[in-house]
C-alpha cells in the first residue's frame, strides 16, 4: 500500500543511490533522444500525432461496439474471448485455462497488463512455474524485483548484476549466451505462452504484439496454448488505423521506425500448419477502466504505453519506477494508478509531479497528463483526502487574507520573521544552497 | 522503392546482397521500414523465421511494397494465422543501455534481392 510518506521515503532512498541516479539519467536520456531523432525524421510528426489522437479518441468513444466486433471476428477464427471485470477475476480465468491445459510451465512475454492483475502470483499460488522471457524482465524476476520502466524494465541493472543473476562472468557476450540458452529451454518446454497485447484489431480479430527481442514470437509459436491478457482499451477498429499507431509507438518508445518484431496473430494455428498454438484465449480486462469512460479522465484510455512521458519527467528521472507502484510509473502511472485502484490509497501519486508539462509535450497521442494530475489534486481536496496540515494551513490563510487587518498582520509578521525562516521548516530546505527571497513591501505601503 | 528498401534494411542492421541463394523466401518487403514480412502457412512454420541464429532469405524485388498500409491492404480479407514483420536482427538494450543482437532470435539477417518478374 502506498501512502504519501511511503512515496517520499522511497524517493529519498532512490535520490541517495548514486548508481541509480547515473543509470536513470543515461537510460532515460537515451530513450528521449531516440524519440526526438525519430520524430525529427518522421516528416509530418504533428500530423501523425494528431491522427493518432483522433484514432484513439474515436475508438474509446465507441469501445463497446469495437469489442463486440473483435469478439465476433476472433471467434470466427477459432479463438475464445473471456471478458472479466476485476483483476482477481482475470487472473483466476488465466489460472483455470492453464489448469484445463494441464500445464506445468508458463512462458511469459513482457506485459504490463499481467503485472496489473498480479498474474505471476496467482499462477504460482496454483502451483505453476512462470518464467518471464524478456531479457530485462527475466533478470528482474530472478532478482525478485518488479519492472521499473514500461520499455526498459531493468533500466538500473548493471552488467555485473545481470551476470550474477545468470551465474556467469560479467561479460555481455556470456550474459547473452547464457540467457539465450536458459530461455530456449523454456520456450521449448512451456505448455502455455502468456502475452499482453499492444493492440487488438477489431475488424480482423487480430492481436498485435511488438518486441525487439522476438520473445513474443517464440512464446506464441511453440507452446500448445496461447493466452492473451488484453486491456479492454487497446482496440483499434481496422488494420489501416493500426499502421499510424505502430509508427507512433515505435518512434516514441525506442526511436525506431518500426519495432524489430511486429507480429499480428489471428486465431490459433490452422489445419496442417506446423506450429503455433492449438488454442488461443483472449482474456479482456476491465479492472477499473470502465469507470474512466465518460469522465474527464477518459483521455487516459488513449495511452499506448510507449513510456515517452517517463523519460522526460523530472520526478521519474530522479526517483525511478519502483517509487510509484509495482506496475505503472512516471506521469502516466501517476494518473492511471489512482484511477484504476483508489485515490485514497494512492493519494501520493498526483503530487509526484512538478506540473512542468514535459509529459504532455512528449505524449504521442496528446494526453494532457499534467492537467489530469492537477484534476486529481482537485479531487483530493474536494474529497478531503491528503495532508491535514495542508488543509488547516490553507483554511487559516484564506481566513487571514479575507480581511485587511489579517492581511496586514500576517505580511508584517512574515517580513519580521524572514531571518528566522531560513532556520526551520520548508525555509530551511529552500535556503540550503541559496538565499531566501526577500518579501516585498506591500504595495499600499510604498507610497 | 527498391533503393529505399535497401537503405532502410541496412539501417535496421540487415546485410543486403544482390546474389546467392537461400533456403527460404520472404513473402513481402516493406520499403518504408526496410522490413521483411513472413506469413504462416502450411509450408511455412513460424519457427522458420524466428527460431534460428542466422536468418538468410531471398526477397523477389516485385514483392517490395511501399509502406505498412500497402501491406495491410494486401493481407485482407484472408488474414493468415501469423504475420511477422521483421526489421533487422533480434536485439535488446536491456542491460546498461548497450545494444546487443541475437538474444532470442537471429543475430544476423541476410536479405538476397532477386530481380525476377
Amino acid at each position: 500500500m502506498s501512502t504519501r510518506t511511503d512515496f517520499r521515503r522511497a524517493a529519498r532512498v532512490a535520490l541517495h543511490d548514486e548508481h541509480a541516479q547515473a543509470a536513470l539519467a543515461t537510460g532515460t536520456s537515451r530513450l528521449r533522444d531516440g524519440r526526438l531523432v525519430a520524430w525529427g525524421e518522421a516528416g509530418d510528426i504533428a500530423g501523425l500525432r494528431e491522427r493518432g489522437r483522433q484514432i484513439r479518441t474515436a475508438t474509446i468513444a465507441d469501445l463497446d461496439r469495437h469489442l463486440e466486433t473483435f469478439e465476433r471476428s476472433l471467434s470466427a477464427r477459432g479463438g475464445v474471448v473471456h471478458r472479466t471485470r476485476t483483476a482477481e477475476e482475470a487472473a483466476a480465468t488465466v489460472v483455470s485455462i492453464c489448469r484445463q491445459a494441464n500445464a506445468h510451465l508458463v512462458a511469459k512475454s513482457k506485459s504490463m497488463a499481467t503485472e496489473e492483475i498480479e498474474l505471476n502470483r496467482a499462477l504460482e499460488a496454483a502451483g505453476l512455474e512462470v518464467v518471464e522471457t524478456d531479457l530485462g524482465e527475466y533478470l528482474m524476476q530472478i532478482r525478485g524485483e518488479h519492472p521499473e520502466h514500461i520499455v526498459a524494465p531493468a533500466i538500473k541493472l548493471t552488467r555485473t548484476e545481470a551476470a550474477e543473476a545468470l551465474g556467469v562472468e560479467p561479460e555481455m557476450d556470456l550474459v547473452m549466451r547464457a540467457a539465450r540458452e536458459q530461455l530456449r529451454t523454456v520456450f521449448q518446454t512451456a505448455d502455455v505462452g502468456v502475452t499482453g497485447a499492444n493492440f487488438a484489431v477489431a475488424e480482423t480479430g487480430s492481436i498485435c504484439l511488438v518486441t525487439n527481442e522476438g520473445n513474443a514470437d517464440l512464446v506464441t509459436a511453440l507452446p500448445r496454448v496461447h493466452v492473451v491478457v488484453l486491456g479492454m482499451e487497446r482496440l483499434v477498429p481496422t488494420l489501416a488505423e493500426l499502421a499510424p499507431l505502430l509508427r507512433l509507438l515505435a518512434s516514441s518508445a525506442t526511436g525506431e521506425r518500426l519495432t524489430t518484431y511486429t507480429t499480428l496473430l489471428t486465431g490459433p494455428r490452422r489445419q496442417d500448419e506446423a506450429d503455433g498454438p492449438e488454442e488461443l484465449h483472449v482474456v479482456v480486462i476491465d479492472n477499473g477502466r470502465s469507470g474512466l469512460r465518460g469522465t474527464r479522465y477518459e483521455e487516459m484510455l488513449n495511452c499506448i504505453r510507449c513510456g515517452a512521458c517517463l523519460n522526460v519527467c523530472p520526478v521519474y528521472r530522479k526517483t525511478g519506477g519502483t517509487t510509484y507502484s509495482d506496475v505503472y510509473s512516471g506521469p502516466m502511472g501517476a494518473v492511471l494508478v489512482p484511477l484504476l485502484s483508489s485515490l485514497e490509497r494512492e493519494a501520493a501519486l498526483p503530487h509526484a509531479s512538478s506540473l512542468c508539462g514535459a509529459c504532455t509535450e512528449a505524449c504521442p497521442v496528446g494526453i494532457p497528463l499534467h492537467e489530469l494530475l492537477l484534476e486529481l489534486r482537485r479531487d483530493l481536496v474536494d474529497r478531503g483526502i491528503g495532508s491535514r496540515l495542508e488543509r488547516v494551513g490553507f483554511t487559516v490563510w484564506s481566513w487571514a487574507w479575507s480581511s485587511v487587518i489579517g492581511y496586514r498582520i500576517t505580511t508584517t509578521l512574515a517580513r519580521l520573521a524572514r531571518p528566522l525562516g531560513a532556520l526551520a521548516g520548508p525555509g530551511r530546505i529552500w535556503s540550503h544552497g541559496r538565499a531566501l527571497p526577500r518579501l516585498s513591501r506591500r504595495f499600499r505601503d510604498r507610497r | 522503392m527498391r533503393e529505399l528498401f535497401v537503405e532502410r534494411a541496412r539501417e535496421a542492421g540487415c546485410t543486403v546482397l544482390e546474389d546467392g541463394s537461400a533456403g527460404i523466401e520472404a513473402d513481402y518487403g516493406i520499403a518504408e521500414t526496410g522490413s521483411l514480412v513472413f506469413l504462416a502457412a502450411r509450408d511455412r512454420a513460424r519457427a522458420s523465421w524466428i527460431d534460428l541464429e542466422v536468418l538468410d532469405v531471398e526477397l523477389p524485388e516485385n514483392r517490395i511494397v511501399g509502406n505498412l498500409e500497402d501491406l495491410f491492404a494486401l493481407l485482407q480479407p484472408n488474414m493468415p494465422s501469423a504475420v511477422a514483420i521483421v526489421t533487422g536482427p533480434s536485439r535488446t538494450a536491456d542491460i546498461e543501455q548497450t545494444l546487443v543482437v541475437g538474444v532470442h532470435g537471429p543475430r544476423e539477417v541476410r536479405v538476397r534481392l532477386k530481380s525476377r518478374s
